[in-house]
């Protein structure tokens, strides 16, 4: 059996004193995509940010291609193969389309032909500032700057949030796309529940900086497993 | 609006379209030469606007472009002002522009040196840390005596002419030319600097360096690498300064230089290259007016202006300009 793309074992993790993630074990294989859903404020965001070197590890390990992280950098981890898209979206404000996306390149597959194709809207505003762009231009940039990382393996942090319904569609057919056509692990956490619980496979419920589901999707779909886990259905 | 659509496919293409020099860019430096022939000002005056202008652009890479706020800029300055100073005055190296580069060279390394340390601190703890090592230079450079002239000042500093030939007279009407050209290559660095890749990284880090890490860049190694190549060129300044005035003093690692090229580049605008010109221009000419008009309360005056300038032209002049040319183009359409 291969080695697992990422693995975390007995994860806690948080910010200064305060611990938001208790005792996590997570393995995901590659080209494997997990969905992972919650409640507000039950460390979905915190669990990106730990794989990403953003919060503090506090016990466990985190492994990414058999490499440890613990000490790795954030912008090494980004190199290694993690690609990041921010809840926020966070694209820089003064910088244009185009220089958004140069900032981030790495060598490897993802052009940035491929990833205008991708997202067509973004190449016909190669030019216009990033705080020119609409809340979903802005969403797909985020995704188009992590994708020119190469990544093996995608965080995306609620990427549908904030954005309205006809926009929310076309940003999921892209996620499907990403995830049919590259061959990329993808660890999504959404809010919208139906399209996290389609979008993959296996589905992660967490509850207090716990997860307390790890499993087929497909289960969750009746209303009421989803309530005894999640509490609400969205 | 029309949205200009790039066809190609090489992000090389698209930066070097956006590096293009536009007509407007010519202007300073038709004034500069214009200056040389029409005297409005003495070239004295001059020399020292050029080699202000060079120190706010060395700053302007950093604060500007890196969002790096120091109140420590003149260690640098007064590193290559020294360094070009003592091998001159202890030495007998007196080629200028060797000496120029050597004071430069060394303050880019000192620049390095602490930069590595320096840029893992930001906030509070980076503005107390700067100014720190501004006063340590300085009180350096006082117990260092024998080989500064400590509170004295340096002197014995005698440049040779410029290949042989052009000598620092008093009307500084070849240095005006030396320092115009020195300008001129450092502000071709700066531009070609702030347009590549790297200097579109350095505004990432500088609008979120959580969200540049992320993504990649390495912000500590390249915080580290524009604070060197901004201490060499503010070492440019400095050893210019040196060159120019034979005689270096305390002064140019004070607080009050430091303090006084942050001034010189908000009140001309940060992140714009340009803003360092105007800034220096500005300050220089008005510091000189109100002190000979007014030479017991010039300070009060200067003072003045800048408290006009933060409340009504946050951007700095070129700020406001810029802003005044959208105003009328919005107007227009």
């Amino acid at each position: 059996m291969p080695d697992p793309l990422l693995q975390l074992e007995n994860v806690s993790a948080g910010y200064g004193e305060t611990i938001v993630l208790e005792n996590l074990n997570l393995t995901l294989s590659e080209g494997q995509c997990v969905s992972i859903i919650g409640r507000n404020g039950v460390g979905k965001s915190s669990l990106l940010a730990t794989i990403m070197g953003h919060a503090n590890l506090r016990d466990g390990s985190i492994r990414f291609e058999s490499k440890d992280l613990t000490r790795v950098a954030a912008y090494k981890r980004c190199r290694m193969g993690i690609g990041y898209v921010p809840q926020e979206r966070e694209v820089f404000p003064s910088l244009t389309v185009q220089e958004n996306i140069d900032v981030a390149r790495q060598s490897g597959d993802w052009s940035v032909e491929q990833v205008f194709d991708l997202f067509p809207n973004l190449a016909a505003r190669r030019s216009n500032r990033g705080n020119q762009l609409s809340g979903g231009e802005q969403q797909m940039l985020a995704i188009a700057r992590a994708l020119v990382g190469n990544p093996k393996l995608l965080l995306m942090d609620e990427p549908s949030e904030g954005l309205a319904p006809v926009i929310v569609e076309e940003l999921g057919e892209i996620i499907t796309r990403l995830r049919d056509e590259f061959n990329l692990a993808i660890l999504l956490v959404e809010q919208h529940v139906k399209f996290a619980l389609a979008f993959a496979e296996t589905t992660i419920v967490m509850d207090r900086g716990m997860i307390v589901y790890n499993g087929d999707s497909k289960a969750l779909r009746d209303e009421n497993t989803l309530n005894q886990y999640v509490g609400v259905v969205a | 609006m029309t949205t200009k659509v790039y066809d190609a496919e090489n992000p090389v293409v698209f930066l070097r379209d956006r590096t293009r020099w536009h007509w407007a860019e010519a202007l300073p430096w038709i004034v500069a030469v214009a200056i040389f022939f029409l005297q409005p000002i003495t070239l004295n005056l001059g020399v020292q606007i050029l080699i202000t202008i060079i120190f706010a652009l060395s700053l302007d890479l950093i604060l500007g472009y890196g969002g790096v706020v120091t109140l420590g800029h003149a260690a640098y300055f007064g590193a290559g002002a020294y360094v070009t100073g003592m091998l001159s005055a202890h030495l007998g190296w007196n080629e200028p522009i060797s000496g120029l580069l050597a004071g430069a060279t060394v303050a880019g390394a000192f620049g390095f040196a602490t930069g590595w340390i320096l840029l893992r601190y930001h906030g509070l703890a980076l503005l107390m840390l700067t100014l720190a090592l501004g006063i340590m230079m300085a009180e350096l450079a006082n117990v260092t005596e024998v080989w500064t002239g400590g509170f004295d000042g340096l002197s014995g500093i005698v440049i040779d002419p410029i290949f042989g030939i052009f000598e620092n007279d008093l009307w500084r009407r070849n240095y005006y030319w030396y320092s115009l050209i020195a300008t001129f290559f450092v502000f071709l660095a700066c531009r070609r600097i702030v347009n590549s890749a790297f200097g579109r990284s350095l505004v990432g880090i500088r609008e979120n360096t959580e969200r540049m890490r992320a993504i990649g860049s390495p912000v500590h190694l390249r915080l580290v690498t524009i604070y060197t190549i901004s201490a060499f060129m503010a070492g440019i300044a400095g050893a210019l300064f040196a060159q120019v005035n034979a005689y270096v003093t305390l002064d140019v690692l004070s607080f009050a230089r430091s303090g006084t090229i942050l001034i010189v580049l908000v009140l001309g605008g940060t992140g714009r290259l340009y803003g360092a010109f105007v800034g220096a221009l500005v300050y220089i000419l008005v510091e000189d007016e109100l002190a000979k008009e007014y030479p017991a309360y010039w300070e009060l005056g200067l003072g003045f202006v800048l408290v006009l300038t933060a409340l009504f032209f946050r951007q700095g002049l070129l700020g406001a300009l810029e802003s005044f040319v959208r105003f009328c183009k919005r107007l227009k359409a």
